[in-house]
């Protein structure tokens, strides 16, 4: 009872501090005032910006959405934060978007690259030489941009497979942490991506100075393999309680539907599907990810060995 | 040393059969050793699918059929994902491996994320004082939230038998 308490705790703690600093209010001044009547370069921290007026430099916003009514002569770059293309908005170099969607812009809205990342916006080039799949990069409900998460279903698909073939107990051990510890996954997913993107921010720090660079690479490697060792291990515990034997008859009458590689192909094709939903899809997604790197962590990816060895004094014989 | 008739026909029942007849205790303890040997031999010439009717009736433990792959189930799965993208691929107007190339190519980090990374430096390097403050304290408490969270051990358990 004391440590679900302590839980609770632990996991509105951390929802708190994700909250102070992801809201705009949290993050103080801006840098630079409101952007609308500048011209020169425009940094912002923490407030929504408007460009009414064509802007010579690099706009910079971070926790802070901008709306694009007019010309930037530079790269945009939002971390936190939506980019909104209105009627005659452009910019002539590269966006950079980081946890924000983009919306409202058009062939030619971008001069440059379009480099998104955890963000609702797919990757791809306007410039592609499939023509039409820049329509995914503006229109996230498009047709073409339900055929790419289809696509990348296949990723998933395929390395659930390998690692459930190759790995199957250390799955299998996760999934069942996660049926009876789900409360304590949930809040060590939670603390442990705050704490991912809160060590990524302070690595871009160390970017000018090139140790930042490797830095965050071996960050973003060991985020990404634990999001999917996690997700595989999710995957097996929806595979499992909605397709899952029940008795030892059901394992030998089955033919297909058992075993560690059924349970978690049925988990990627379930939540592959529950995920094509607009909005409602996505929140679950994020949920199962969650879930994911707690349990990922939890179990030190199934292999239930202690992170720190505790310490005793020695016994004199 | 002299043993009693009981004791010869616990040795040896076959042999001694008529003690039986004689001795109500010892056809008291050949009839439960007829009865038990019955319970035995119907549980192996008749078992339920999947083991003995006891067994059957246990929950199931996770490891069960575990290792069993199911290769079928995973053919069919990648089929049916590839056949529905490319489905929908050519409904867009778009030709299915060009679509799938560049759905995979767009999930690989390219240079663009160095570029990212390099101007989400510059721009925190201009942040405000209490942004930085706030940011270092934030990293320092979930940081220590972490490292409490990650000292429970795991209480799942699954016996495993490989």
């Amino acid at each position: 009872m004391r440590m679900k308490l302590l839980l609770l705790v632990t996991a509105l703690s951390a929802v708190l501090i994700g909250g102070v600093i992801l809201s705009p209010a949290a993050a103080g001044e801006s840098a630079a005032a409101a952007a609308s009547h500048r011209d020169a370069a425009v940094v912002s921290f923490g407030k929504p910006v408007v460009i009414d007026h064509p802007v010579n430099g690099n706009v910079q916003v971070v926790l802070g959405s901008v709306m694009v009514n007019s010309l930037i002569t530079g790269d945009l770059a939002v971390f936190g934060g939506n980019i909104r293309f209105g009627k005659g908005g452009r910019v002539t170099g590269d966006v950079v978007s980081f946890g924000g969607g983009i919306t409202g812009a058009g062939a030619g809205s971008v001069g440059g690259e379009l480099i998104a990342f955890a963000s609702s916006t797919p990757r791809l080039r306007e410039d592609s030489s499939v023509g039409p799949l820049a329509r995914a990069i503006y229109e996230p409900a498009s047709l073409v941009a339900l055929a790419i998460k289809v696509a990348l279903m296949i990723v998933w698909f395929l390395v659930a497979l390998l690692l459930a073939f190759t790995n199957g107990r250390e799955i299998r051990y996760s999934a069942v942490e996660l049926r009876v510890s789900p409360f304590h996954t949930f809040a060590l997913g939670l603390v442990a991506f705050t704490s991912f993107v809160l060590t990524a921010v302070l690595f871009t720090y160390l970017v000018p100075f090139l140790i930042g660079i490797p830095l965050l690479v071996l960050l973003g490697l060991v985020a990404v393999l634990t999001k999917v060792y996690g997700m595989i291990a999710v995957f097996h515990l929806v595979g499992s309680l909605l397709a899952g034997p029940r008795t030892s008859e059901d394992v030998v009458r089955r033919k297909i539907f058992r075993g560690d590689m059924a349970m978690v192909l049925v988990g990627v094709l379930v939540l592959g599907a529950v995920r094509l939903i607009p909005i409602v899809g996505d929140l679950i997604w994020i949920g199962a990810s969650l879930f994911g790197i707690g349990v990922a962590l939890a179990t030190k990816f199934g292999r239930r060995e202690p992170w720190f060895l505790a310490w005793r004094p020695a016994v004199s014989e | 040393m002299t043993r009693t008739p009981c004791e010869l026909f616990a040795e040896n029942p076959e042999a001694h059969a008529d003690h039986a007849a004689a001795c109500p205790d010892c056809a008291r303890l050949m009839a439960r050793l007829d009865r038990l040997d019955r319970v035995i031999s119907d549980e192996a010439v008749d078992p339920a699918p999947g083991g003995s009717r006891l067994t059957s009736n246990l929950p199931l433990a996770p490891w069960e059929g575990a290792n069993l792959s199911s290769w079928p189930l995973a053919a069919a799965g990648a089929l049916a994902i590839v056949l529905v993208s490319s489905v929908l691929f050519m409904m867009a107007g778009v030709s299915p491996v060009g679509g799938l190339a560049a759905a995979f190519r767009s999930e690989v980090p390219g240079i663009g994320l160095f570029r990212a990374a390099s101007i989400a430096g510059e721009t925190m390097q201009q942040a405000p004082a209490r942004f930085q403050a706030l940011l270092l304290s934030a990293f320092v408490l979930v940081n220590v939230l972490f490292v409490f969270l990650l000292r429970r051990a795991p209480r799942g358990v699954d016996v495993t038998s490989r």
